[in-house]
């Protein structure tokens, strides 16, 4: 496990609904889950969501360990940080409404009209706030050949991603031999928290550095799983 | 962005087209008649309406209608002009918070049954209303805009149509509007009167700009995170509307941990980011 230094470079930008970027751990647990979840179905076995889950499992992850002597352990991997910071995000939209026909395949009874004006299936015209940038980087402390080679397959991040957002034009993974494995596991190459960490991690960065606050967050994947939540120091807060 | 080209600074300059002494002379007569208070959710419409009806009676009461689910900065700004302007203010907190009712009727989690929603008008406005009615009198003045939503231009050119006038015949159009429009009479015997209620959201930038009234942060702060005119609302976090327009989104983007919160309460609130 070595510090290293992981670049998308992207097309043009990349969507994404939290004020800080996409966790290198997150991106990397989903491609070992969509292997897992492909060798299930070959086997014929059923799983179960990971969300499903009382206690999640903890997939392995070629990352190091960051294990705080008061707090929950992460994995040392920062979120992806905009090499090119406009100061801007650009609002896209996008729009959806309920498929009438797939509605009567899937249900035995349906009202005579299912309204896309009110109710559950109403049709939506949503903001997508998108970060223009040519690459964004992550810092890590992890194994570069089994990273590279989760990465490689994956073609895009972020949101909206079958709508052509994220696009990645190739990955780029190098040692960082300048960090040492605290800073490439917790900050951004510009200084500030790039993860959130339980208060251990954020008090040993330094006082100096700057964050997002403290609120409640995912601590490692699945980052959405309740019992991942805890009361975090957050990652410093992109600029718009 | 340069003052110069700040389209609400260059807004400002401009010299309102309203007869504001008009509005302060039917402000002065709705209290005067009514008595009553100034409803004030912490927004640019009710901002203007209060800054008005100082104008003409500095010590009326102010009711803020706490639904509990405010944003964090819209309490710190309304203590700051409370102290400010020497406001009477009285919040009146909602028997049970938004989020309280949200999660009550189980329809913001897969999980949870459903159950019989309270009805969210009635718990967060007419019931906090009534209680500053009985403390205050029937009289009301608040920051309801016709522009706003058709249901409140109905109900404004409804109550102007009803209008028996008895000035002279030169009263029609724009005059009659001035002069009586604004004014809802409700069937419980409160009466409202909205002095902006036929107000551009422009002119009421413009006023705020001309006055140098002190903002709710919350819009500049949504205006940075790049959310569009219609989407600069301060009133409650979330409340279920406008969800399929991207509310949540900027929930999300801007205040992170409060959004982390409130859906370990209503988990659906990510099926709207």
């Amino acid at each position: 496990m070595k510090p290293l230094q992981v670049r998308a470079h992207l097309a043009f930008g990349i969507a994404q609904a939290a004020p800080w970027g996409i966790a290198l751990d997150g991106l990397l647990a989903s491609e070992l889950w969509a292997r897992q979840k492909a060798s299930c179905r070959e086997r014929g076995q059923e799983y179960v969501r990971a969300m499903e889950r009382d206690d999640p499992p903890d997939l392995d992850l070629p990352l190091a360990r960051c294990t705080p002597t008061d707090g929950p352990w992460h994995w040392a991997a920062t979120c992806a940080l905009p090499d090119q910071d406009s100061g801007r995000v650009d609002v896209h939209t996008w729009t959806g409404r309920v498929d009438a026909r797939a509605l009567e395949q899937v249900s035995t009874g349906l009202p005579k009209t299912v309204s896309d004006r009110q109710g559950r299936f109403r049709a939506r015209r949503m903001p997508l706030l998108v970060t223009p940038c040519a690459s964004v980087t992550w810092h890590a402390v992890g194994d570069p050949t089994a990273i590279r080679e989760l990465l490689e397959p994956v073609v895009s991040i972020g949101k909206k991603r079958s709508t052509g957002e994220g696009h990645v034009l190739c990955w780029e993974v190098q040692l960082a031999e300048d960090l040492d494995e605290f800073t490439a596991g917790h900050l951004h190459p510009d200084g500030t928290l790039g993860r959130p960490c339980p208060q251990t991690c954020r008090d040993r960065a330094g006082a100096e550095v700057v964050d997002g606050g403290l609120g409640r967050a995912g601590i490692r994947p699945p980052y959405m799983h309740p019992a991942r939540q805890h009361q975090l120091a957050l990652p410093a807060l992109l600029s718009s | 962005m340069t003052a110069g080209l700040d389209v609400r600074a260059l807004q400002g300059l401009r010299a309102s087209r309203r007869d504001l002494d008009l509005i302060r002379c039917r402000i002065r007569a709705h209290l005067d008649r009514h008595e009553g208070y100034v409803a004030f959710s912490g927004g640019k419409d009710s901002l203007v309406v209060l800054d008005l009806v100082r104008q003409v009676a500095p010590q009326t009461p102010v009711a803020f209608f706490d639904s509990g689910l405010e944003f964090p900065e819209t309490y710190a700004y309304l203590e700051q002009l409370t102290k400010m302007w020497s406001l009477n203010l009285h919040v009146i907190p909602a028997r049970m918070t938004t989020l309280e009712v949200l999660a009550g009727n189980g329809g913001w989690d897969h999980q949870a049954p459903d159950r019989p929603a309270l009805n969210l008008h009635q718990v967060l406005i007419v019931e906090p209303a009534a209680a500053a009615h009985r403390a205050h009198g029937p009289g009301e003045l608040w920051g309801v805009r016709a522009e706003e939503s058709r249901g409140r231009a109905a109900a404004y050119a409804n109550a102007l149509r009803a209008v028996t006038c008895p000035c002279t015949d030169t009263c029609t159009g724009q005059q009659r509007r001035a002069r009586h429009g604004g004014l809802i009479s409700r069937v419980d015997g409160t009466v409202a009167y909205g002095p902006v209620w036929d107000w551009h959201t422009d002119e009421i930038w413009g006023h705020i700009s001309r006055h140098r009234l002190p903002v709710n942060p919350v819009y500049d702060k949504l205006r940075r995170l790049g959310a569009p005119e219609h989407f600069l609302r301060v009133s409650g976090m979330i409340d279920g509307t406008r969800l399929e327009e991207g509310r949540i989104t900027w929930l999300r983007r801007g205040w992170p941990a409060l959004f982390e919160e409130l859906s370990a309460v209503l988990p659906r609130i990510r099926e709207f980011v």
